[in-house]
């Protein structure tokens, strides 16, 4: 830091010019007045929205991702990830990889019971499970569902072993009842590391969980009679996401559905629903975002909308003063709808035909509707 | 009676309150006009530029959010009508001309303040090397450094009227303040203890 500050220090006689820079004195209550002079009220809405917007261009090797928290900066400028991202993905991370792993034993431990029951009965029931035990039994190879799945794996290994069923199983119901233990027990919130509210980089170190979700809920056993006494899938914790309580009456659903059809695309409906960032905000149009869509009328259309509105009539309008020396005035008047109520043209076409030409030609701009009653605009209609 | 904030006055003048927006002029127009001395170098066209300005904020007043401060909201147009007026210039329009209002600034300063001619003297030069060196920056670095260095804006600040990160106007400040001194130990202004260095 201290090497970045002396590279660029100027030296205290500089430094103290460069901050108290002086100006020429004026006589500012005359400029004062002179600007209160070309104040009136039909300025008011005649500023131009470029005149508003950010001013510069970024410079050539500006880093472009420069954030306004403080973000850590490597020497060359270009930003690292902050520790409170990596420490809440390395959280997450830890997290799904252990629920991962309870759901992956009841798993094992659900088809190890099922193997017990009559092969018919099996047949009958599509939970994941019994598509990997018929699976198995088809091909010998595991996995037509989704690839890369240690639980089938385990599956499909599992009739192989010479060990009894029943000591297969106790170890597996025993992990089993301790996965849902360890999930019983409150889980502590990771504090917010910086701030609550979501950053980019957080939106995306979440985003993949919800493809995951879908997965684990692929995987996970639907309840059946055949499930193990004592346990219930459904009371496993899932993702704490927001939004994850549709997701995960859905996930069964979309995982039984799969499991018929020998999909491996189950993440439809929970990706919809996680992509529709209106629906975690709250009813109360207050508590909104300024900018969320509140579906209230603006007081009256912006006067972006009134130009483009106009620049879209406007070479109509021309056409009827073609010939004419002097530009001609318009005055439109909007209705609360954004239709055009009234065109009132003065300048050299009134009186003329030409006159009834630009009514007829600026009465056909639209602007958004408005909640004032009218809005009235000027506009010069000049010769082509 | 205690002194409005800007945010009263902006929503006095949106009720057509015309002394309200007169004491904003008032507050601010000195700043606005110092900025656009800098980034113009030319005093009749600061002076429009500044009148121009709270014209414009007048008629845009509707369409202040109040998401930000009332003044950088200001600032952004004055930026924004001083580039117009840059963009619009003639190309050999570059040099800085041989009586540069900065520098009357400098001059009637260290006259008031110092009582050796010798120290006028280098005073003056610095400024001279220092708007030389300022003007040789690109507008982006320039201004920026304008509004951080000269006007003493916060990076905070100075991000809401350039419309960018204060970790974009730390960057800019920082590698505008480097080339100055390039510029700067170029021409003989090495800070103190780097003299020899040089």
């Amino acid at each position: 830091m201290s090497d970045r500050r002396s590279s660029s220090d100027l030296g205290s006689n500089a430094e103290a010019s460069l901050a108290a820079f002086p100006f020429p004195e004026r006589d500012w209550e005359r400029d004062a007045r002179a600007i209160e002079a070309r104040l009136g009220s039909g300025l008011r809405g005649s500023t131009d929205a470029a005149l508003l917007a950010a001013p510069l261009p970024s410079e050539a090797d500006e880093p472009s991702a420069l954030s306004a928290t403080a973000t850590p900066l490597t020497n060359s400028g270009v930003r690292t990830q902050s520790l409170a991202e990596l420490a809440r993905r390395s959280v997450e991370k830890k997290q799904a990889t252990e629920r991962q792993m309870a759901r992956e034993s009841l798993a094992l431990a659900a088809l190890n019971a099922q193997q017990r029951p009559k092969p018919t009965q099996a047949d009958a029931l599509p939970t994941p499970a019994n598509v990997n035990g018929v699976a198995t039994a088809s091909s010998g190879v595991a996995n037509h569902v989704a690839a890369g799945s240690a639980v089938r794996d385990n599956a499909a290994a599992v009739p192989a072993k010479p060990f009894p069923k029943v000591a297969l199983a106790l170890p597996a119901l025993a992990l089993a009842a301790a996965a849902l233990l360890w999930f019983r027990q409150p889980t502590p919130e990771p504090a917010p590391l910086v701030s609550n509210e979501p950053t980019p980089a957080t939106a995306t170190a979440v985003a993949p969980s919800a493809p995951a979700a879908s997965a684990v809920a692929h995987n996970e056993p639907t309840p059946t009679e055949d499930a193990p006494r004592g346990i219930d899938p459904s009371t496993l914790p899932d993702q704490d996401t927001p939004g994850s309580n549709a997701e995960a009456s859905k996930a069964p659903a979309v995982a039984t559905a799969v499991a018929k059809a020998g999909s491996s695309k189950p993440q439809t409906k929970p990706k919809q629903a996680a992509a529709d960032p209106g629906s975690d905000l709250p009813p109360d149009p207050a508590l909104r975002p300024a900018d969320s869509r509140g579906g209230e009328l603006p007081a009256k259309p912006t006067t972006g909308a009134v130009q483009a509105a106009l620049g879209s009539v406007m070479s109509g309008a021309r056409h009827c003063v073609a010939g004419d020396e002097a530009p001609s005035r318009a005055v439109v008047v909007f209705g609360s709808d954004g239709r055009v109520q009234q065109v009132t043209v003065s300048g050299a076409a009134a009186g003329k035909s030409s006159a009834s030409c630009i009514e007829a030609q600026l009465s056909r701009a639209r602007v958004q509707p408005f909640a004032a009653s009218s809005f009235s605009v000027n506009a010069t209609v000049r010769p082509e | 009676m205690s002194k409005r904030t800007d945010r009263e006055l902006v929503d006095a003048a949106r009720e057509g309150d015309s002394e309200a927006f007169g004491t904003l002029v008032r507050r601010h127009q000195q700043r606005i006009y110092r900025l656009a001395l800098h980034l113009l170098r030319d005093a009749a066209e600061a002076e429009d530029a500044t009148q121009e300005t709270f014209v414009r904020a007048y008629g845009a007043l509707d369409r202040f959010d109040g998401r930000s401060e009332a003044f950088t909201w200001i600032y952004r147009i004055a930026v924004n009508l001083s580039l117009n007026v840059i963009r619009a210039r003639k190309p050999n329009r570059k040099a800085v001309p041989a009586d540069d209002p900065r520098l009357e600034g400098v001059l009637v300063e260290t006259r008031a303040g110092s009582a050796s001619p010798l120290g006028d003297s280098e005073n003056r030069e610095l400024g001279r090397v220092l708007c030389e060196g300022m003007d040789a920056l690109s507008d982006t670095l320039r201004t920026t450094l304008i509004l951080v260095g000269v006007d003493g804006l916060s990076h905070a600040q100075a991000g809401e009227v350039l419309g960018c990160p204060e970790g974009t106007v730390a960057w800019r400040v920082h590698e505008a303040r480097k080339k100055l001194k390039v510029f700067l130990v170029e021409r003989g202004f090495a800070p103190q203890g780097e003299e020899g260095a040089a």
